[in-house]
């Protein structure tokens, strides 16, 4: 099932005039996108844990990375 | 003449749907089968959205296994479905052939084997830090080294240019099966040493983590190397090392070339 927020943080990272409404009035950008109130106060509170965590983005997961060092 | 089945791998940038190129986007779009390693469900997403036919090759990763085990089994499953008859597109965040062995790997089996099998370039960290950071290698050259191989290996650098530690969070690790960076503080420790033969301990270093969300911003933070030990670092932590000071005139080969340093300042002054 789609996950309206990643998919706002998609249309944050691929639309540029989306990411300026959001930086100019992140509340009323999150509302028009659809976002339901939960999500709207994540983004207010600037949540990055939870938001990561709802976009499975851990930066202390080794699992998302490449980790590999080399014979040079 | 080439077999049927062919292979083309792409990277999807580190902001995911911003940074892939039409040309990657169209490779997605046309495969039979994209396998993925991607590291968020919004990569994931937007992936699927272009191709439904996906395999997240992530699930090769396992707890306790050396990533030179699953970065083979990546490789076998690529080069499998190639010689089944698909047109596949291995899709890697960043750039698919920039701390990607099995992109790498697998292209050369292939080619190897009489298949086609072409790489084409993507957004990678190392470009965001560019951006970010508001350095251009360029104008004092950069050393661009994984953290481990520069503390294993004997390496020299050279402070008069740039230098970029890769992958710091997990400095000094010699299992490739970490499934958490929180166990690199005795490397790190180690690593600080090492740098301190050539930079004062004030000197100005940065921890340097791309954004891979338009929503938070990048971490850039300047702390002095004496401070590094104790810095707290992830899975995507770089350091970035300015140059301690610009590198001296050689003399003896500006004589050679008829040259003096007059000749140069002026060269390099915009008030003429």
């Amino acid at each position: 099932m789609t996950d309206l927020l990643v998919e706002y943080v998609l249309e944050l990272n691929s639309n540029p005039e989306a990411l300026a409404a959001h930086e100019a009035n992140p509340e009323q950008a999150a509302r028009d996108f659809g976002l339901d109130e939960a999500d709207i106060q994540l983004i207010l509170d600037q949540d990055v844990a939870e938001i990561q965590k709802r976009c499975d983005s851990s930066p202390i997961d080794t699992k998302g990375t490449m980790i590999m060092f080399f014979k040079p | 003449m080439n077999k049927q089945g062919s292979l083309t791998v792409v990277g999807t940038g580190i902001k995911i749907a911003g940074d892939m190129t039409l040309n990657t986007q169209a490779q997605i779009k046309q495969a039979d089968i994209v396998f993925t390693v991607v590291p968020d469900k919004v990569s994931k997403q937007w992936l699927a959205k272009l191709n439904p036919n996906t395999v997240d090759m992530t699930e090769f990763y396992g707890s306790n296994k050396s990533r030179l085990i699953t970065y083979n089994e990546m490789a076998n499953a690529l080069v499998e479905s190639v010689k089944q008859g698909n047109n596949v597109c291995a899709a890697f965040y960043g750039h698919p052939g920039v701390f990607a062995y099995a992109s790498h790997l697998a292209i050369r089996q292939l080619k190897a084997l009489g298949y086609r099998a072409k790489m084409q370039p993507g957004i990678s960290a190392e470009d965001w830090l560019v951006a970010d950071l508001g350095i251009d290698p360029g104008k004092s050259g950069c050393i661009s080294i994984e953290a481990t191989q520069f503390l294993f290996y004997q390496r020299t650098i050279d402070p008069y240019s740039l230098l970029v530690l890769w992958q710091i969070g997990l400095v000094g690790d010699h299992t490739l099966a970490l499934d958490k960076t929180d166990n690199y503080q005795r490397g790190l420790k180690v690593l600080s040493n090492e740098l301190l033969k050539y930079y004062p301990s004030d000197h100005q270093v940065i921890i340097y983590e791309a954004a891979t969300l338009a929503l938070f911003p990048p971490r850039i933070e300047h702390i002095a190397l004496a401070q590094l030990p104790q810095a707290k670092l992830t899975a995507i932590s770089t350091l970035a090392i300015p140059p301690y000071q610009e590198a001296p005139l050689d003399l003896a080969v500006l004589k050679q070339l008829g040259l003096t340093p007059e000749d140069i300042d002026n060269a390099l002054s915009i008030d003429k």
